[in-house]
């Protein structure tokens, strides 16, 4: 249940940018919070989901939506240089069909934007 | 998005706190030269027990010290403080009882411990085989162990320790003429999750495979020093 410290580690984030200079001149109430988390996290988006709402509820920030974009798996084989997309894990290439590759996405675990009322 | 409501871009990682505390542990055992290794697993798949007989065949003055994580309890840090090293034990109860162990878990603990005085430490994480695998500690190496008990295919339904892992630890070899277990099949598992995992197979009471993990560890402290 690591999801219950990345929900507050997101909340300290929010907190500290709502408090900082992106924020500046900001008048609108926040609506909700975009973070993009990779397929190769071990982060179940409902449980963050969960936790979010839980850890949000009696806070300034009661009721902000969590939406989560979620990033598939890729790799780029370092054989034949070819970037695919993978649903299962056994990185083997599609093309050439070495196990040498490198992932370039998936591991994301990002806060993206503060979406707030104009 | 609709009319009403615009977004303000932020792009941070997550987990940006707990990596910034990570680097800094990072900075401080370069500065002491040791060299972290961190252990992760299921409950039970032998960590302490790998520890207890790491701590005795350790050669050449190697002074090692170990960080202890669990839940509740100080059982651990009793079996290993036998071996007179310095053993700081984590509950994380105190910290909402924690499946796992964070960098500012590691930078509290390193209070109680002299970095100058040692060469190589230890992190028994808790027994968890999810958890563990998302939180840099600062440390050098990961290192997952497997028990055969558990069956030939954790590396697959828990793939990520296995792949942030540095080196495989199967323990419990001995026990494989008792079991319905398919080596070949856990060796199949690993090698599909991660290609250039190295795996040692190991039995505690045989011996197998223990000259090739303290020379894994020594090659590790030899690297650790010299990036230090």
């Amino acid at each position: 249940m690591h999801e219950a410290s990345i929900a507050q580690s997101l909340l300290d984030q929010v907190e500290q940018v709502m408090a900082g200079p992106a924020f500046e001149g900001v008048t609108g109430r926040l609506v909700r919070v975009h973070v993009r988390i990779g397929r190769m996290t071990a982060v179940v988006p409902d449980v963050l989901r969960f936790m979010w709402a839980a850890m949000v509820d009696g806070t300034a920030i009661e009721g902000v939506a969590l939406e989560i974009e979620e990033v598939p798996i890729r790799a780029r084989c370092n054989g034949c240089g070819e970037e695919q997309e993978f649903v299962d894990i056994g990185f083997v290439c599609g093309r050439c069909g070495s196990t040498d590759v490198e992932i370039t996405s998936g591991r994301e675990l990002n806060l993206v934007s503060l979406e707030v009322e104009s | 998005m609709t009319d009403a409501t615009r977004r303000i871009p932020v792009i941070t990682r997550i987990l940006e706190a707990n990596d910034r505390v990570a680097d800094e542990n990072r900075r401080r055992f370069a500065e002491a030269g040791v060299c972290v290794v961190n252990l992760v697993s299921s409950p039970g798949a032998g960590k302490t027990t790998l520890l207890e007989h790491t701590l005795p065949a350790l050669r050449g003055g190697v002074r090692a010290g170990v960080i202890v994580g669990d839940i509740a309890t100080t059982r651990d840090a009793e079996r290993l403080a036998v071996h007179d090293v310095p053993v700081v034990q984590i509950t994380t109860e105190a910290f909402g009882g924690s499946c796992h162990l964070e960098a500012t878990t590691i930078r509290q603990a390193l209070d109680a411990l002299d970095l100058d005085s040692l060469d190589l430490l230890f992190v028994e994480n808790v027994g968890n085989l999810v958890c563990p695998a998302e939180f840099d500690l600062g440390e050098h190496a990961k290192v997952a162990l497997l028990s055969v008990t558990e069956g030939e295919d954790k590396p697959i339904k828990y793939p990520l320790a296995f792949q942030v892992a540095e080196l495989a630890v199967i323990t419990k070899i001995d026990l494989v003429p008792h079991l319905r277990y398919d080596l070949d099949a856990m060796r199949a598992f690993l090698e599909k999750v991660n290609p250039r995992l190295p795996r040692v197979e190991m039995s505690i009471y045989t011996g197998q495979g223990l000259d090739a993990w303290m020379a894994w560890l020594e090659e590790k402290m030899a690297r650790a020093a010299k990036r230090g």
